[in-house]
């Protein structure tokens, strides 16, 4: 089954960009919203696999969708994009869990090379899990 | 030029203590210095803008913007770093840049506006070409209707402007920001509660009298063309998609509705677009109604008996050469939302319409229009449910469609169908497909071991990949031979080669830098091009073919298909987003190069019309300016010092910084120079090995600096003139007088290549005109052996050569400071044309390696 990934970013066209890019070479399904709001209540109603999201956002910032997607699902991988000069907060990011971030503006084979060692990243940890638990 | 020198010396005496033209001179080469920086960084952000326009890039409109602004912040200290060293001489070039950059920001703050059109438009006529009046789905329609010829039913587009009339007439604008200014929707549910209150909002808004009446012409037409009065589709037809699909969400559609009801409808299909989504980008990048124009297309309702959609590409990649059909009974609504799961027919192309694949699926429900207006949902008439919904006839005519689409658009299309009840076929919405395409994306091997690399070092100055044969240019003459689809190989980048960029498979140099003008260029043309080779000269023979891999730096013999292939597979997908539409034409504004020839009479700054023109420009005027440093500089209280030397010169030093050690002092040792250029200079003129056959009656290194009797004869006096360096680390402007040979070495050196050049002046000379000439042949024809680019005016020389890297400047500037005296020497015995070839090759042998 493929994929699913939410895309996050509050600038219309560079979502626009991203879905364009990971659907033309990819098998991903992709969702997106230019309202970071709107997010917990996406992830509640179907899961995905995987969260990219712009750190500099009005009203949410990428750093507090961090926590809030953790809260819901704790294993799910973050990217974030972040603006060329703002490296500081790139870092704050990693540290409150955010799997890898990437810097505006990317190669677009940077996103898709990123993008899957996230979702491998993701798969071993659950085999590990799976690996650990008595009887599996 | 030296007799200018000497006048400004004599000036020195009268100057008054307050005058500090030293100083003058230091801020000159300040200018000089702040604006190669500047040439260079404004040059580097042309390269990463053409790089984002390459394809393999993301990027947003910041980007855009902070990239035009720093371009602007350079190109304005550049223009003012030349008038500056110039005292203000080049106004003009301050007004084409600031033409110029002001055409770049109307570009970033250029808005979609609505544009002024009639209220209602109907569908004979429209066409593609008019998605900004009616909305893509319209226009669209209109485009098949009338210029494909396939079957869509009569019906017309109420259009933007009537959006615009709409929203202006009850003020929704100033309304709909006050409501925004008003919450602060921090959370989603204030954000639905605002959207509810704008949609109430909306809906209680009337629709002006004058689009009202539009509407029901609208209506009478289609009534009197399909006779009777029919019910209506009424679909939302979005302008500028690509700005609203993100956050537009589902358009309303509305379906079987009464004239009576259009009214009513069309302002919900305008609520319709005040998501929360939406709301929340409104309330952060403020309301602009030019954003979310919208159009509606109105159509009789199609009483269909069956539904669907045409893919006219299978999305499947090994069905390729197939199109996929889905059909359900009833409207197609359900088709397309999954209600129902419908028949699916694949069809193949090749096979002229066979059906490959047929799924007939269990389709117990249908939606119907009702009679009096609105929809229902029915059980499907038990004999129908597992029945397939097309018959062969109506599957070859689908597949006819397909095909005449496709090659209308050139790209596959989704296509919304009906079958009405008479059995015929009707076209409701055409839109480009668009696929997730499954499968991975292949590593190309980094070299293609079954031919022979030529070459696999230097620098990509544009991506891809080019073959064909190799044709070396060494002038202006094989540029204008150029044959189509040659690979172009030459010493040096130069912007000459824009004339062939629109014919070359590719570029191959020897040397260059992948900022430089001509490196822009291949990126505007999109020529693959691999600089800094260092020998593709010397290794790539004329009338080879070869392919040019720009994407990992390899030059292969003979082609290599594969290579060709795979590039052309790679398209940009993000071609036509406004984003990178808005990068295009301010790249084009920046980029192309007009001023190709600085010794064109064109070449002037009225004539700029890209930001590239306007550095290209400075620099080269910039460069001239620092050559004029003796002519008009080298006034008033200077601190000359003299170079102690045992050369027969008598030269005169001041130093711009950094040219000299540390330490004020009257005389300086040629050790105690620090000037790269002077070293590299110096060099050559002391490391000069007398050719086998001498002068006759030289006696020493002095001598030949002494005047010949005959140029006495002329009128001459022996050993009055002095010559001059102006020297800083990285430059050095030298005018030497030796005898009457006069010539002026200037040069910047440094580890950018951009900034590295030397140019070569000669004039006259002693002796007779046929051995001025004589001499003037000699030394063009062994500085253009050394790659010099050299113009001859009667016995005056012009060279200039700049771009390559320190080591081989300054190897350069060696040979012609040996050159120098080596033409000296040669003053008496260049009795025949004979005796100078001689000469020429006895130098190139000697000191340039080469014979030839």
């Amino acid at each position: 089954m493929a994929e699913r990934l939410l895309v996050v970013d509050d600038e219309p066209n560079m979502l626009r960009l991203l879905k364009t890019i990971l659907m033309d070479k990819t098998g991903y399904e992709v969702e997106t919203t230019n309202n970071p709001l709107e997010v917990e209540k996406m992830l509640k109603e179907q899961p995905y696999d995987l969260v990219v999201t712009d750190l500099k956002m009005p009203l949410v910032d990428g750093i507090d969708l961090i926590e809030i997607i953790k809260k819901i699902d704790s294993q799910i991988p973050i990217i974030i994009i972040t603006a060329y000069g703002t490296m500081e907060t790139a870092e704050e990011a990693i540290q409150k869990g955010a799997y890898d971030f990437i810097t505006k503006p990317f190669r677009k084979e940077s996103i898709l090379i990123t993008i899957k060692r996230a979702l491998e990243w993701k798969r071993m940890h659950r085999e590990l899990a799976a690996l650990k638990t008595p009887g599996a | 030029m030296v007799t200018s020198i000497r006048r400004a010396w004599q000036r020195l005496a009268k100057a008054g203590p307050k005058h500090k033209p030293h100083l003058e001179l230091s801020e000159k080469y300040a200018h000089f210095q702040r604006l190669l920086s500047a040439n260079n960084q404004v040059l580097a952000l042309m390269t990463d803008m053409e790089e984002k326009l390459s394809g393999d890039y993301l990027f947003d409109f910041h980007y855009i913007r902070s990239t035009v602004d720093r371009m602007r912040a350079e190109t304005t200290a550049l223009v003012e770093a030349l008038n500056g060293m110039s005292g203000n001489r080049y106004q003009a070039l301050s007004r084409a840049s600031a033409q110029i950059l002001g055409e770049v920001e109307d570009i970033l703050k250029r808005r979609r506006e609505i544009p002024v059109a009639p209220l209602v438009i109907r569908f004979e006529d429209l066409n593609a070409e008019m998605a900004e009046i009616a909305g893509g789905k319209a226009a669209n329609l209109g485009e098949v209707k009338n210029r494909v010829g396939l079957p869509v039913p009569p019906g017309f587009a109420i259009s933007s402007y009537a959006y615009k009339c709409f929203l202006d007439y009850n003020q929704l604008s100033e309304r709909l920001t006050a409501l925004l200014n008003r919450w602060s929707m921090a959370d989603l549910d204030t954000l639905s509660q605002v959207s509810q209150e704008l949609k109430v909002m909306v809906h209680a808004a009337r629709v002006p009298p004058d689009l009202e009446e539009a509407m029901c012409q609208g209506y009478a037409r289609l009534a009197a063309e399909t006779g009777g009065r029919p019910l209506l589709a009424l679909r939302s037809s979005a302008v500028g998609e690509d700005l609203t699909f993100t956050f537009a969400g589902q358009y309303a559609t509305y379906l079987n509705v009464t004239p009576e009801e259009m009214a009513s409808r069309y302002k919900d299909i305008a609520a319709s677009l005040f998501t929360p989504r939406a709301l929340f980008y409104y309330k952060n990048k403020g309301f602009r109604e030019e954003e979310m124009a919208m159009g509606v297309a109105v159509m009789p309702m199609i009483q269909a008996k069956a539904s669907g959609v045409l893919f006219t590409r299978h999305s499947d990649p090994r069905r390729q050469d197939a199109a996929l059909i889905n059909a359900v009974w009833g409207l197609g609504k359900y088709a397309v939302t999954g209600k129902v799961s419908p028949d699916q027919y694949v069809v193949s192309y090749e096979e002229h319409g066979r059906v490959l694949e047929e799924v007939i699926a269990e389709k117990n429900v249908m939606l119907v229009s009702l009679p009096e207006g609105g929809v229902e949902e029915r059980p499907v008439p038990p004999e129908l449910v597992k029945a397939p919904c097309l018959g062969a006839p109506e599957i070859t005519e689908l597949l006819r469609w397909a095909e005449i689409l496709e090659r209308h658009y050139g790209r596959p299309q989704d296509v919304e169908w009906a079958l009405d009840e008479d059995g015929r076929l009707w076209l409701l919405q055409s839109r480009p497909l668009k696929v997730s395409v499954k499968k991975a994306v292949e590593q190309k091997p980094r070299v293609f071991k079954d031919y022979p690399v030529l070459l696999d070092k230097g620098t990509v100055a544009c991506r891809g990949v080019g073959a064909g044969p190799v044709v070396i240019v060494k002038s202006e003459q094989d540029l204008k031979n150029f044959p189509p689809g040659a690979v172009l190989v030459a010493r040096h980048t130069s912007p000459k080669y824009v004339t062939v960029m629109d014919r070359a498979a590719a570029v191959i140099t020897d040397a260059g830098s992948p900022t430089g003008h001509m490196a822009l260029l291949a990126r505007e043309f999109k020529v693959p091009a691999i600089l800094c080779t260092e020998n593709a000269t010397r290794v790539l023979r004329p009338g080879q073919v070869v392919t040019v891999d720009a994407n990992f730096n390899n030059v292969y013999e003979g082609v290599v298909q594969e290579l060709l292939d795979t590039e052309k597979e790679t398209g940009n997908d993000l071609a036509d987003t406004p984003v990178f539409q808005t990068l295009k034409a301010v790249v084009k504004k920046v980029v192309p190069l007009n001023l190709l020839n600085p010794q064109d009479e064109s070449f002037a700054a009225e004539n700029c019309r890209t930001l590239h023109d306007v550095v290209r420009f400075a620099h080269e005027h910039s460069m001239r300016e620092m050559f004029k440093l003796s002519e008009n500089d080298l006034e008033g209280d200077l601190d000359l010092v003299d170079l102690e030397t045992d050369l027969p010169l008598k030269v005169r030093l001041l130093d711009l910084g950094g040219g000299l050690k540390r330490g004020f002092r009257r005389k300086v040792k040629p050790q105690q120079i620090l000037s790269l250029p002077f070293k590299a200079f110096y060099q050559g003129l002391t490391s000069m090995r007398w050719p086998q056959a001498k002068p006759a009656g030289v006696k020493s290194l002095a001598s030949v600096f002494v005047s010949t009797e005959e140029d006495v004869a002329q009128g001459a006096s022996r050993w009055q003139d002095q010559s001059y360096v102006v020297l800083s680390q990285n430059y050095m402007n030298f005018s030497i007088r030796l005898g009457y040979h006069l010539s002026t070495v200037e040069a910047y050196l440094s580890d950018q290549i951009n900034d590295n050049y030397i140019t070569f002046h000669f004039k006259g000379g002693g002796s007779t005109p046929e051995r001025r000439e004589r001499r003037t042949r000699l030394i063009a024809e062994i500085i253009s052996h050394i790659d010099i680019n050299c113009r001859v005016k009667g016995d005056f020389i012009e060279a200039r050569v700049a771009k390559y890297p320190l080591k081989d400047m300054a190897r350069r500037l060696t040979l012609l400071g040996k050159l120098t005296v080596y033409t000296k020497q040669l003053d008496m015995v260049l009795f025949s044309e004979g005796i100078v070839d001689w000469y020429i090759k006895d130098f190139l042998r000697e000191h340039v390696g080469t014979g030839n």
